[in-house]
């Protein structure tokens, strides 16, 4: 088998945890949608399952370490789910390029926004997820909207402490980047009552 | 003398010549502004390197003065267990004043101990830090030292590029002025009288010019170094009181005999405690304040929102190293 | 390539941002420290002026993690075009990357994966290297990897994979003693037989680390202090190959850093002891 032919493969045996599990249950038949003919698929198939599967499932644990130092606030936030949640949204997307931890992140946050219960994580997850790309891909300017006051909750998850009623109360955070030097500047404007200010470095 | 008075400048229509005026008063303003950028040749000089054993006080010095290093030091007090922060609901005050249980002396370092003799035998709030016979006086000689080396080290604006920032700002005052007073002479010469408008023209471009031309108090360099050490050291984490002062221990080696909050409030000011069971500081020392801090405010002053969502961005792709690792959850 | 030309770096740390603060204030005890290319690559203006920075104050030895030269479809062009800038930028006296393939089909494997040891591998890797030296001039050096997969149609054990790579593209070898180990567990060999088989005059650099082990498998997780049975893997390989650097490359489950500079002192001892330096 062609090294090419073989790692193509093997770069879909990783990453599609489906197709895995089909071709080593039928690796002809499921050989042949990724490019293997028979001989080929009979020989790839000769690799221990044990092997393929414990290395696959490691990507996967690698990437949500990487995406859980990312998203502090919300894996305390979201609880055990989280874990479970990203099993399930690792299937369907798998990310490239230098920054794949970043986007891998992103992208959960935008899975996740349509699948979590209680509001207030909502806005968490968007919370962080602005931060993430605003520093990450070097935005020079972002603005987003949030319904619900998150400073006390931020500070009880920081703390390891139970998050007890969130107020809710509308506000803009605006994240900038000022001068040559693109210093990061974070601002907080609750709306429409009192304009408040904070400074982030 | 009639030349003084006629001629295409003098006989200007009023609002033309404002105008024009107006143009040369902001080129003028412009012109100085940038040249001020040229006078600075310190940005011609390497950055110093950092220093392994930074003096929080000094970079404190740097960064605002003897005011930030009051504050810096009175933190390390309370942060030492020397001084504690209590409130007065009736006179709705706050004060520094002696622990009852001191630690050990030998814990302090000159600075520190001579503000905590000298200045903290009896509760101050934070505003008499700053007054006389307060931290400021008690410090003036560390800042001295601090002051002169900075100097040396050409960290802030040197004394002669001030002497010919400020010959420049004349220069170009003096030009503005007499082209004013030549056209009020002229004005009041021909009998028109409404020449307020010039007056104030003039007044409004001296406050211009000598307030956008100020010198800042750091060098090029001095900024430079300054967003460096904020760059190297801002990754140090805000600790509580830590357990080495309650067993009178030293500080740990791996901190080089620095204590790394200290460290922290002294490149990034007194804000940098927001958020933190240090939270009254910034808080009290705002009402008391009579000196800004040079300092952007550091990532720990919005550790409100956690920090870790602050340093993640920056450090979104430095979680895993070279990816040799297996996962570290496997199957864990 | 003249690899007794390298200068001798002595030990260092694989950089992570976390305990950035705690590297300035210990250069002393820090020789030189390795840097994860991808982290600067297409980066932020913080990163750019850490880089400045991290410059500035040490030598930094730029470790590749995606060139994926083991790809047989060829190298990412836009990638390497990157990482030369970088390299370029750092002026190292060499860069390492590692004997493995992270993609294929346009699919990013998010991990090193291993290859067959085979002619063809071999072959691929070397018109990777060659492709990669049009671009970069600064000596290569290439790292072992661990790797739980065996494939079917090997043709040669690992350490005659890897000296081949090395000798047939003239590169040196960073040998991650770590990942040695936990192969020679995993793979059940012994690691002084592996060693007999290597170039070990190519060895410019060592990694090392603790893992941990997940049922009867070891694990490189660099998470875990380095423990005894690697140090004595570091000193059989101190002992005979020329090593001119140590990394510490630990990632995960951070330590008080003085523990990590407790390490650094242990390689460095072990190096005196063996004259790789001062």
């Amino acid at each position: 088998m062609g090294l090419a032919e073989q790692q193509k493969a093997l770069a879909r045996l990783y990453t599609d945890t489906d197709l895995r599990e089909q071709f080593l249950i039928e690796p002809v038949n499921v050989g042949k949608e990724i490019g293997l003919n028979e001989d080929e698929a009979k020989k790839l198939s000769e690799v221990s399952k044990d092997e393929l599967t414990f290395f696959s499932e490691s990507l996967v644990w690698k990437r949500l370490n990487e995406v859980t130092k990312l998203l502090p606030l919300v894996r305390k936030a979201v609880g055990k789910d989280f874990e479970k949640m990203f099993f399930e949204f690792s299937a369907t997307y798998n990310p490239t390029g230098v920054k794949k931890h970043l986007e891998d992140t992103i992208a959960f946050c935008s899975y996740l926004e349509k699948r979590v219960e209680g509001d207030w994580i909502f806005d968490l997850i968007r919370f962080e997820k602005a931060f993430l790309e605003f520093n990450g891909l070097n935005r020079k300017c972002l603005v987003r909207c949030f319904s619900f006051d998150l400073r006390k909750a931020i500070e009880n998850l920081s703390n390891d402490e139970n998050v007890d009623s969130i107020e809710k109360k509308c506000w803009c955070g605006i994240w900038l980047r000022l001068g040559k030097k693109g210093k990061a500047k974070f601002y907080r404007i609750f709306i429409p009552s009192v304009l408040f200010l904070r400074h982030l470095r | 003398m009639d030349w003084l008075i006629e001629n295409p400048l003098a006989n200007m229509y009023g609002p033309l010549f404002l105008m024009v005026y107006a143009v040369l008063i902001i080129f003028l303003i412009a012109f100085h502004k940038i040249r001020l950028k040229s006078l600075d040749w310190t940005a011609k000089m390497p950055t110093p390197h950092i220093p392994q054993n930074p003096d929080p006080y000094e970079i404190a010095y740097l960064r605002g003065g003897e005011n930030e290093v009051a504050r810096s030091v009175v933190f390390s007090l309370v942060h030492k267990g020397f001084l504690i922060h209590t409130k007065d609901f009736i006179v709705k005050q706050e004060f520094f004043q002696k622990a009852e249980t001191l630690p050990e002396i030998r814990l302090l370092s000159p600075i520190e101990k001579k503000v905590f003799s000298s200045v903290f035998h009896s509760s101050k709030t934070a505003e008499e830090i700053f007054k006389d016979g307060g931290v400021t006086s008690a410090i003036y000689t560390y800042c001295y030292d601090y002051e002169q080396k900075l100097q040396n080290e050409k960290l802030l604006m040197p004394p002669e590029i001030e002497g010919v920032a400020q010959r420049n700002a004349s220069i170009a005052a003096v030009v503005i002025l007499l082209f004013g007073c030549f056209k009020l002479f002229a004005a009041i010469a021909h009998g028109r009288f409404n020449v307020i408008f010039l007056i104030i023209m003039a007044i409004v471009a001296m406050i211009v010019l000598f307030v956008s031309t100020k010198l800042p108090r750091l060098s090029h360099r001095g900024r430079a170094y300054l967003e460096e050490l904020q760059t190297a050291f801002s990754k140090l984490n805000i600790k509580p009181p830590s357990k080495a002062v309650r067993t009178n221990e030293l500080p740990q080696p791996a901190y080089a005999g620095v204590d790394p909050t200290l460290l922290m409030v002294g490149v990034f000011g007194v804000s940098i405690l927001s958020g933190t069971s240090y939270d009254y500081f910034p808080q009290t020392f705002q009402r008391a304040s009579t000196h800004e801090s040079g300092a952007v405010s550091g990532c720990g002053s919005s550790s409100s929102y956690g920090s870790s969502s602050c340093s993640s961005g920056g450090g979104c792709s430095s979680g895993g190293g070279c990816g040799g690792g297996c996962g570290g959850g496997c199957g864990g | 390539m003249k690899f007794d030309l390298l200068p001798k770096l002595g030990v260092g740390l694989g950089f992570r941002e976390p305990f950035r603060a705690d590297v300035f204030l210990n250069q002393d005890k820090i020789d030189f420290l390795e840097i994860t290319a991808d982290h600067y690559i297409d980066t932020t203006k913080e990163k750019e002026r850490e880089l400045d920075l991290l410059k500035r104050h040490f030598t930094l030895i730029p470790h590749g993690i995606n060139l994926s030269l083991g790809s047989a479809e060829g190298i990412d062009e836009l990638y390497l075009e990157r990482l030369a800038r970088l390299i370029e930028t750092i002026e190292p006296p060499y860069f390492s990357e590692h004997i493995c393939f992270t993609k294929a089909g346009g699919i990013s494997i998010g991990h090193l994966s291993p290859l067959p040891f085979t002619r063809e591998a071999v072959d691929v890797i070397s018109r990777n290297i060659e492709t990669v030296r049009t671009k970069i001039s600064v000596p290569l050096i290439l790292e072992n990897i661990t790797y739980m997969m065996r494939f079917p149609d090997t043709e040669m054990n690992e350490a005659d994979f890897v000296s081949k790579i090395v000798l047939e593209n003239d590169c040196g070898l960073l040998l991650d003693v770590t990942n040695l180990y936990i192969n020679s567990v995993n793979q059940k060999y012994d690691w002084r037989e592996y060693l007999e088989k290597l170039p070990l005059e190519r060895v410019v650099q060592i990694h090392f680390v603790g893992g941990h082990k997940h049922k009867e498998l070891l694990i490189d997780s660099h998470s875990h202090k380095t423990p005894d049975e690697i140090w004595e893997v570091t000193k059989e390989v101190m002992k005979r190959a020329p090593v001119k650097s140590a990394i510490l490359e630990r990632d995960e489950n951070f330590p008080p850093f003085d523990e990590l500079l407790k390490e650094l002192e242990t390689a460095r001892e072990i190096g005196r002891m063996f004259k790789r330096w001062d």
